[in-house]
Parts: C-alpha cells; structure tokens; sequence
C-alpha cells in the first residue's frame, strides 16, 4: 500500500467520505474486474461493486492499516460477487426455461465461437470462471486469487486447469465444426 | 500431507486468452466508470443518512425518558394535590359552620346551625 493510499485509508476510517470516494475511484476498476470474474454478466458485476464498497465503507474500521486495502477489498467484492451468484442461481432455478435462456447478446459477441465459449463459462463452477478470468484475463498470480477468494493457492491451480481443459475442449469441439 | 495441486498445469492458449478477453472487457466509456462511482457515493450517502437516522432515537431516548419522568413526577404531585383538596372540602363540609349544605338544611326545616348540621352527620 502506497503512504498516499495508507493516508487516505486513515482518514476514511476517520469518518471523511472524500477520503472514501477517494479510494473508489481507485479501485473500481479492478474491483469490476473481479465482480466481473465471477458474475455472469455486467450488470452483476456493477451490483456486486456497489454492494462490495458498502460493505467495506461499513467494515472500515475493522481493516488494519497494515494489510494491502486493494486485496482485503477484493476479498469483499468477490464475496459479494459469490452472494449475488448464488442468489441468480436459486432465482433461475425458479424461474421458466424460456426466461433464463434468453441471454442479453452483444453484437460484437455474436460469433458462433464466442457464443460457445461463453455458454461454456456460464456452465462452469462459479470458482473455476474467477481463476481463469483472473488469471489469464486480468493477469492475477494464483497467491493473489488464493486470498481474493479465500482458497489455497493449490486450489487455484487446480481450478485453473479444469477451467481450461474444458474450456479448450469446447473451443476444440467448435473448431473441429466449423 | 498439502492440498497443493500436483497435476500438469495447461498452458495458456492465446485463442482461448484472446475470446476471454474479448467477452470480459471492461467497459471503455469513461463516462460509466464517472457514472458508477456516483452511484456507488449515492449509495454510500443514503446508508449513512439510514444509520444516522437509526441513531437518533438513542438521543432522543433519553430525553423521552427525562422527560416521562417528570411528567410522572408532576401527575403525582397534582393526584396528592386533588386529594388534599377533597380532603379539605369533605372536612370544611362537615365542620364549617358557613357551609352552604347547613345553612340550607336550617334555612329550610327551622333549625339552628348546630341542629342543621347534627341532621346532615347523622343523615336524618
């Protein structure tokens, strides 16, 4: 943690909300990129950021200067990310078929592929999508995954190769199609 | 004994890298990011509002409780008060040789003040 951030970490828990949106503007980004990781879609994600700074707002005096802030943060966003994908996944189960596959589609992610490829994500466990988004797309070491989702650094791993053995497996399949 | 995973760890595949990045890139509108970070700080300002608003009963409690304890304090104070009074007046009643429940009962049977009140303590 930089003396800047650790100044401004102190007077946010001193009570001074700029010091706070301070530390938002900062960290959104990568705490949308772990949201990201693990929700299905970006409106999750936003929520999960949202929910996220909240709880660490709240939580702020419980954090000791000494720890990295940008982890423990992560740590709640991908908490909060984890809550709202369990909660999706109780709510799709309730729902009709004719709802839940009914994905918003983004032009520029319309190709076959990239289709598959994402309903292969979608299909994975929610641990398994944020080790291998975090790791091969927002460049995290598995220690930093490790602690961003409170498991061993050896779970990563492992999660991060069935995550990529099915995912080249459904690249293969659509390759080998197309 | 670890739970260190021991088994062969895959390369990245840079087609499979490639189609990751492209279905999760951040948004790049920098006004998103201006207008997340001003629904995050609403957010955050209507929890605070919330929490101050939960917090001022605690205030207001004491003072509540100030202020039903003299109103206790008063109310027992009149109650004693009304008592005396009523006390006074059934005493003054019966002893006050002005009292207008004598003077009547002997204006209007012929009695002296003494017989009067005689009849209205013996109720005959």
């Amino acid at each position: 943690m930089t003396a800047d951030e650790r100044a401004l970490v102190l007077a946010a828990q001193r009570g001074e909300r700029e010091a706070f949106s301070e530390l938002v503007r900062t960290h959104e980004r990568r705490a949308y990129a772990v949201a990201r990781a693990i929700v299905v879609n970006h409106e999750d994600a936003e929520d999960a950021v949202q929910e996220a700074f909240l709880h660490a707002y709240r939580a702020l005096h419980r954090f000791l200067p000494d720890q990295a802030f940008g982890a423990w943060l992560h740590r709640i966003v991908a908490n909060a990310a984890l809550d709202i994908t369990r909660r999706r996944k109780v709510r799709d189960a309730d729902e009709l078929p004719e709802t839940v596959a009914s994905p918003f589609r983004d032009p520029a992610e319309s190709s076959e592929l990239r289709q598959r490829l994402k309903d292969a994500l979608d299909s994975l466990p929610a641990r398994q999508r944020a080790v291998i988004v975090l790791h091969d797309v927002e460049g995290f070491k598995h220690a930093e995954i490790g602690v961003t989702l409170g498991i061993p650094e050896g779970t990563a791993r492992s999660d991060l190769h069935y995550a990529r053995s099915h995912l080249r497996e459904v690249l293969g399949a659509v390759r080998s199609e197309l | 004994m670890t739970n260190e995973f021991r088994g062969p760890e895959l390369v990245r595949d840079d087609d499979l890298t490639r189609e990751l990045r492209a279905i999760y890139a951040a948004p790049t509108d920098e006004t998103w990011w201006t207008g997340l970070e001003q629904r995050i700080n609403a957010r955050l300002d209507a929890a605070v509002a919330a929490d101050e608003w939960w917090s001022v009963p605690d205030r207001w409690l004491r003072v509540g409780l100030l202020a039903a304890g003299f109103a206790v304090i008063v109310a027992g104070a009149l109650i004693m008060r009304a008592q005396t009074q009523v006390s006074r007046m059934a005493y003054e009643t019966v002893v006050d040789p002005a009292s207008i429940d004598v003077l009547e009962v002997a204006e209007r049977d012929k009695l002296t003040e003494a017989q009067a009140r005689l009849r209205i303590l013996t109720g005959r």
